[in-house]
């Protein structure tokens, strides 16, 4: 009896999991090209810069705010890379310039938010359009062109038989991680949107916490803009267009509870891992666009509804 | 900057043209190509409504209106309604208010703008449609309508695909997001040669990409994993450039775009992508200010739908259109 408890609850705790898996399957039924290594390699460049900006959003969720900003961010971030990566300065000032500007958003947004006293959804929107704009003023609206081979070779590239670009994300899945769930601060974070007040009398600096969370989001997406020209290998001040909704889908999806306070690492990956496999699979299977929105759409709130009822037994 | 010169050298030869024809009959185009002659413009206020700023085809529209203007004389104001209908309507309706002699307008709606400029035509304004044709645009007052053809485009761009990959074989397309007319008459363009090609077949459904490069090269690594593609026809040359990236350069498939955009001439010389139609925005702005200049001064258009001819550019020409 007990064993068989252990399991439905372990099941309910994994029920996201168990849908990824399930869905896998049904996909290489239906198409068994899905499974070929090209093929998953597709899928992890596919998930990977959607998945670093998860992995910022996490954070930023987790500590009960909610950052509207930084799909506008990486088309910043990507066009600063894409002007100080032409081959005129070593690879890594575009990098440093690219995450800089992310970080510069991300600390305004935290300071608006936790200073200011700024709803979230309102401060963040408000960067979300300027920081278009900036990208648009400073590209001339123009995609910027002629990046160095060096550059591209970043995004096209692989090591191990892995790509590159999933490489950045291994790394900020595992160091996300090691900060949420083995350090005073990923605690902190949890227990700043867990409940603010008790929080705050437990003696932690909410404020740091806010405004950091915001910062690790903006960072990343600086990260992602310097990857996103790498790897379309130019500079567009239209892309990434509502990436940051991409990313909220893969946390709440991935058990991230929009209220805050709760959400885990794993999760997260699963989520965008989830979205990136359906995306890929519906292309390769030659679903017309018009029913992969319906299809998406429809997975993801199955997929939530079902991991909440599956939890809601278990209490 | 080698285009603007172009442009200049071909204005005069035409000025060269009209003045040798004479000023008595009707204006009329030379391959795709309107001017009413340099200085003719002078003291006339115009204002250019663009449908929004943020992209190469705009920004070309922007910088061949500025050309023109200068050459004609005139005051051109240009204003962007950022997608926007509503802003449109406004800024039609303040423009006639602050007594602007023309207003020429891409509309961000084909259906949305004819009332604003039916009540600015109504008003004595010369209104000019461009780019984009608003539907039954005549019976709004509108003086001319200055244009690409897109079904025309998707033709030109078929039959070179076709032609490549003789006549049969494996083919994908990408589009922009679905209703937009411009995508859906690029679409009736590949249609209507696809038909005369029997053996060219589509492998999957034309896929959806939103004109973005990330979001094309993404759906295409996908397919290639799991088809044999001969050619990837995309309805612009961003997601052309994004499905080069996936295929790599020198693949071997064929990839082709529209618009003729400074990234995919960076992707037709290192060969990521076969060739592009060019779509010329910058000459439909140019012949609807000089449209409304000649309207202006009392002349008469021989047609009042000016259409602007299409190029195919690929690794041979594109030297000559950056």
């Amino acid at each position: 009896m007990k064993s068989k408890k252990g399991i439905t609850a372990l099941i309910s705790e994994y029920f996201i999991f168990v849908i990824f898996i399930a869905l896998i399957i049904v996909l290489t039924i239906l198409k068994p090209s899905f499974i070929t290594p090209r093929n998953l390699a597709n899928i992890l460049k596919q998930a990977s810069i959607n998945g670093i900006l998860a992995f910022g959003m996490m954070f930023v969720i987790i500590s009960g705010g909610f950052d509207m900003s930084v799909g506008s961010t990486v088309a910043f971030t990507g066009i600063l890379a894409a002007l100080l990566g032409q081959g005129q300065y070593p690879l890594i000032l575009p990098l440093i310039v690219a995450l800089a500007g992310g970080l510069a958003v991300g600390i305004l947004n935290g300071t608006g938010i936790a200073i200011g006293n700024l709803p979230p959804f309102i401060m963040t929107l408000g960067t979300q359009t300027a920081v278009r704009g900036l990208a648009l003023l400073i590209s001339n609206g123009k995609p910027i062109t002629g990046i160095s081979e060096g550059y591209r070779a970043i995004a096209a590239g692989s090591l191990l038989g892995v790509p590159n670009l999933a490489w950045f994300l291994i790394v900020v899945i595992i160091v996300s991680t090691f900060v949420a769930t083995k350090t005073v601060y990923g605690r902190r974070v949890y227990a700043c949107g867990g409940n603010v007040q008790a929080a705050k009398v437990a003696g932690i600096n909410t404020n740091f916490i806010k405004i950091s969370t915001f910062a690790i989001a903006g960072f990343l997406a600086g990260l992602c803009g310097f990857l996103m020209t790498s790897r379309v290998t130019i500079g567009q001040p239209t892309a990434a267009e509502s990436y940051e909704l991409d990313a909220i889908t893969a946390c709440v999806v991935g058990g991230v509870s929009m209220s805050g306070g709760v959400g885990k690492p794993w999760g997260v990956v699963v989520g965008t891992l989830l979205i990136t496999a359906i995306a890929n699979g519906l292309d390769i299977l030659g679903v017309s666009s018009h029913w992969q929105k319906i299809v998406k759409g429809l997975i993801i709130v199955l997929a939530v509804l079902m991991d909440v009822k599956g939890k809601g037994k278990k209490e | 900057m080698k285009a603007k010169k172009m442009i200049s050298v071909m204005t005069g030869a035409l000025l060269s043209a009209a003045l040798i024809a004479g000023s008595a009959s009707a204006a009329s185009m030379e391959n795709g190509v309107l001017r009413a002659g340099e200085g003719k413009g002078e003291g006339y206020k115009i204002a250019l409504l663009q449908q929004h700023q943020t992209n190469a085809f705009q920004i070309a529209v922007s910088e061949a209106a500025e050309a023109a203007a200068e050459e004609l004389g005139v005051e051109l104001t240009l204003l962007s309604a950022d997608q926007d209908a509503a802003t449109q309507i406004s800024q039609i309706e303040q423009c006639a208010i602050e007594g602007y002699d023309a207003i020429l307008f891409e509309p961000v709606d084909p259906d949305a703008l004819g009332d604003a400029a039916k009540a600015a035509a109504d008003e004595g304004v010369i209104v000019i449609n461009i780019i984009s044709a608003c539907t039954n645009w005549e019976d709004y007052g509108i003086a001319a309508l200055s244009c690409g053809d897109n079904v025309t485009a998707g033709e030109t761009e078929m039959k070179e695909v076709a032609e490549l990959i003789g006549g049969k074989g494996n083919i994908a397309i990408l589009t922009g997001p679905s209703g937009d007319s411009g995508g859906l008459q690029r679409l009736e363009g590949y249609e209507n040669v696809l038909a005369d090609y029997p053996d060219i077949k589509q492998v999957v459904e034309p896929a959806d990409c939103q004109w973005d490069t990330a979001s094309a090269q993404a759906t295409v690594e996908s397919w290639l994993s799991a088809y044999d593609l001969d050619a990837i026809v995309a309805e612009n040359d961003g997601m052309a450039v994004g499905a080069g990236n996936a295929a790599g350069a020198d693949s071997g498939i064929v990839i082709t775009g529209v618009d003729g955009t400074p990234d995919g001439f960076e992707a037709i010389k290192d060969g990521r992508i076969t060739g592009t139609v060019s779509q010329n925005g910058g000459e439909m702005a140019a012949n609807g200010l000089n449209a409304a200049v000649i309207l202006l001064n009392g002349e008469e258009l021989e047609s009042n739908t000016l259409i602007t001819t299409n190029t195919w550019i690929d690794a041979e020409n594109v030297a000559d259109y950056e």
